[in-house]
């Protein structure tokens, strides 16, 4: 019998990724995808309704709780990882199959995991895991960005952290169920939630940060983070009607920006953004076919934008570009991957017969039956804007705007087996929505496929289609160019540096004016403060990191002793 | 070595196969009106079982999301190198 920490598939992946590195290459390869496929075997066959406990201090933790909700994200998520295992089998980085696994086991844990504490730790190495897929690309850029995610991540976790203290100090209760508002640090968790679920204004680190990671790394960070946030919005705040709104607001905004946007993968996270919206308002309904919808369009969500994220990644590994004014006319030479980028298109502007359809469908007849008429038309027209920016845009800039100046070769074996696979994962949920339903928290009981439905996502998509063409023949569609366009992050890159440039100037002019007649005063004062402070004083002497954290552990020791 | 593309490149003269697909194109869009005047749609609200609600729908939402975009490029689009010059 596993002790109740370690038994848990997420601690089997955490486990196996930790080891990874010290392998071979072949070992490597067979534990990055057996790690996945006996974690997914091993949640199978736990019954629902299943619970571990273990006592730590004076709580009783739950590290494993399984129940329709965390079965269906945690299947995904072995799907997930085994696919983008496939998907990296080429690499010979030791690293990074071991950030992928760490931060695939860390998010099923936080699935998995049944009371507060157990998810804020899983939590926080989700994000150290994330980041260390950014930091391994050894980039000066991509280290400078994945500072930044660091911090934003970091920060989701300080939130959760607080808010999980007030919780669970106003009720006694540390369980992970529905949380509310209204509850105690309710305000905060959910902060917490919305900046990992990209919430409207808390969203940016995530285009930042996903166009910077290596090809394959994106593919992995695609699926899990923002997932996670879905999952721990559906346990802990379905049904808050506030979500309804942000989540609309998700489903809009990015659309402009993904079809401004140049880098093919900046414009795959903005659509990223939208998608979450679709499921961030059915977790906002918070009916059971809202959650159904909101768990199955997780499910085809991580499939098709993998399954983009690939094809995009296959070009860059194989092209070295990623931004649509350097790409076009691969499909000659890459046709497997448009083909497979195709797909992936489809599912996503929802075609009949593909998985997008399917799920969105769930999510708009929820928001039907609450009776949300304007939700409902921004939602549906949401849906018809994914064919303008990423249904045809990705496409039809990655393999078939007119270029001749790229010669490559086709994607090797591996990324096209896992493109191959998703394709098809794409399709099958899409013809057999039983299979899909098969996985759901609850029972579904609606059949996507009626004529009427049908004709109307046909209707939707030729027109939206058309729209494209009459605007690209008038020369208004705004063509990719090379060029940044200003989001969030200008306040913490621009704004904020430039605010500190400005104070400082501000404070050398008030001394240049104001100085001469201080200058007795305050040199004086400066004398003594020197003496202390300046590079060779006692207080700016530079120590090692070894010392730094010497002191910190004295000081958190010091910390506790008083306390007690 | 990379040339960034003449934006006209994207626009060269209609080629007999973009012609074609364009025709495709528009025969699609008038098929898919053509089962909403036999079908009666079992539409979720009372606004939506109008004949081609969808379609309009898309239409509409394309002309104000390109729009939008058009707009929005104006306001917030700077040099590649923005972020590299800061103070």
């Amino acid at each position: 019998m596993l002790p109740a920490w370690l038994n848990n598939p997420g601690m089997l992946l955490i486990i196996a990724g930790s080891v990874i590195p010290l392998l071979p290459y072949r070992l490597r390869m067979v534990v990055l995808l057996g790690a996945p496929a006996a974690s997914l075997l091993w949640l199978w066959q736990i019954p629902l309704g299943t619970t571990t406990t273990m006592a730590l201090l004076d709580y009783t933790l739950t590290p494993l709780r399984v129940d329709g909700l965390a079965f269906t994200f945690g299947v995904i998520f072995n799907v997930a990882a085994f696919l983008s295992g496939v998907y990296m089998w080429h690499t010979h980085s030791r690293l990074e199959p071991a950030a992928a696994l760490i931060y695939a086991g860390s998010a099923l844990g936080a699935v998995l995991a049944g009371d507060l504490i157990t998810l804020f730790m899983f939590w926080e190495v989700t994000a150290i895991a994330s980041a260390l897929l950014l930091v391994i690309r050894g980039l000066r850029d991509a280290m400078i960005v994945a500072r930044r995610y660091l911090l934003v991540q970091i920060g989701s976790g300080l939130f959760l952290m607080g808010g999980a203290a007030i919780y669970i100090h106003a009720t006694g209760d540390i369980a992970f169920g529905h949380i509310g508002l209204d509850a105690p640090g309710g305000w905060l968790i959910l902060l917490a939630f919305g900046i990992k679920a990209a919430f409207p204004l808390l969203h940016n680190w995530l285009q930042d940060a996903y166009p910077s990671a290596s090809a394959t790394g994106t593919v992995v960070l695609s699926a899990f983070t923002t997932k996670m946030a879905i999952y721990a919005l559906a346990r802990g705040y379905a049904g808050t009607d506030l979500l309804i709104p942000i989540g609309a607001v998700m489903t809009i905004f990015p659309i402009v920006y993904a079809m401004l946007a140049n880098d093919l993968r900046r414009v795959l996270s903005y659509s990223l953004n939208v998608q979450l919206g679709f499921m961030v308002v059915a977790v906002g309904i918070g009916t059971e076919l809202a959650l159904n919808g909101a768990a199955a369009h997780a499910v085809t969500h991580i499939l098709y934008k993998a399954l983009l994220f690939m094809s995009v990644g296959a070009v860059l590994h194989q092209t070295g570009h990623v931004r649509a004014t350097e790409l076009g006319g691969l499909a000659r030479h890459m046709p497997w991957t448009a083909a497979f980028c195709v797909i992936g298109a489809a599912s996503i502007s929802a075609f009949p017969f593909m998985a997008g359809f399917v799920s969105k469908s769930l999510i708009l007849k929820a928001v039907a039956y609450e009776h949300w008429p304007g939700i409902w038309i921004t939602l549906t027209a949401a849906s018809a804007g994914a064919l303008l920016y990423v249904g045809i845009k990705i496409p039809y800039f990655a393999f078939f705007a007119p270029n001749d100046q790229i010669e490559c070769k086709e994607a090797p074996i591996n990324m096209r087996l896992a493109m191959g696979l998703t394709a098809i994962a794409c399709i099958a949920l899409g013809l057999l929505p039983s299979l899909l339903y098969s996985i759901l928290p609850y029972p579904v009981d609606y059949n996507p496929y009626t004529a009427s439905h049908i004709v109307s996502q046909l209707q939707l998509l030729a027109f939206s289609a058309l729209v494209f063409w009459l605007a690209w023949r008038a020369g208004l569609y705004p063509l990719p160019k090379r060029a940044v366009h200003l989001d969030t992050d200008w306040v913490y890159r621009m704004l904020l540096p430039r605010f500190g440039y400005v104070a400082e100037r501000v404070y050398h002019a008030v001394l240049a004016k104001f100085g001469s007649g201080m200058n007795s005063v305050t040199e004086r004062g400066m004398g003594r403060l020197r003496l202390r402070y300046d590079a060779r004083g006692v207080m700016s002497r530079t120590w090692s990191t070894g010392w730094m954290t010497l002191w910190v552990a004295i000081l958190l020791v010091v910390y506790l002793v008083l306390y007690y | 070595m990379l040339i960034e593309r003449n934006p006209q490149q994207y626009r060269r003269p209609s080629t007999l196969a973009r012609t074609r697909w364009a025709r495709a194109l528009y025969v699609v869009c008038a098929l898919t009106l053509v089962p909403s005047l036999f079908i009666h749609p079992h539409a979720e609200f009372g606004f939506a079982e109008m004949p081609a609600f969808h379609a309009l729908l898309a239409f509409v939402t394309g002309v104000v999301l390109v729009l939008a975009a058009i707009l929005l490029r104006r306001l917030i689009m700077r040099g590649e190198d923005y972020y590299e010059h800061r103070t």
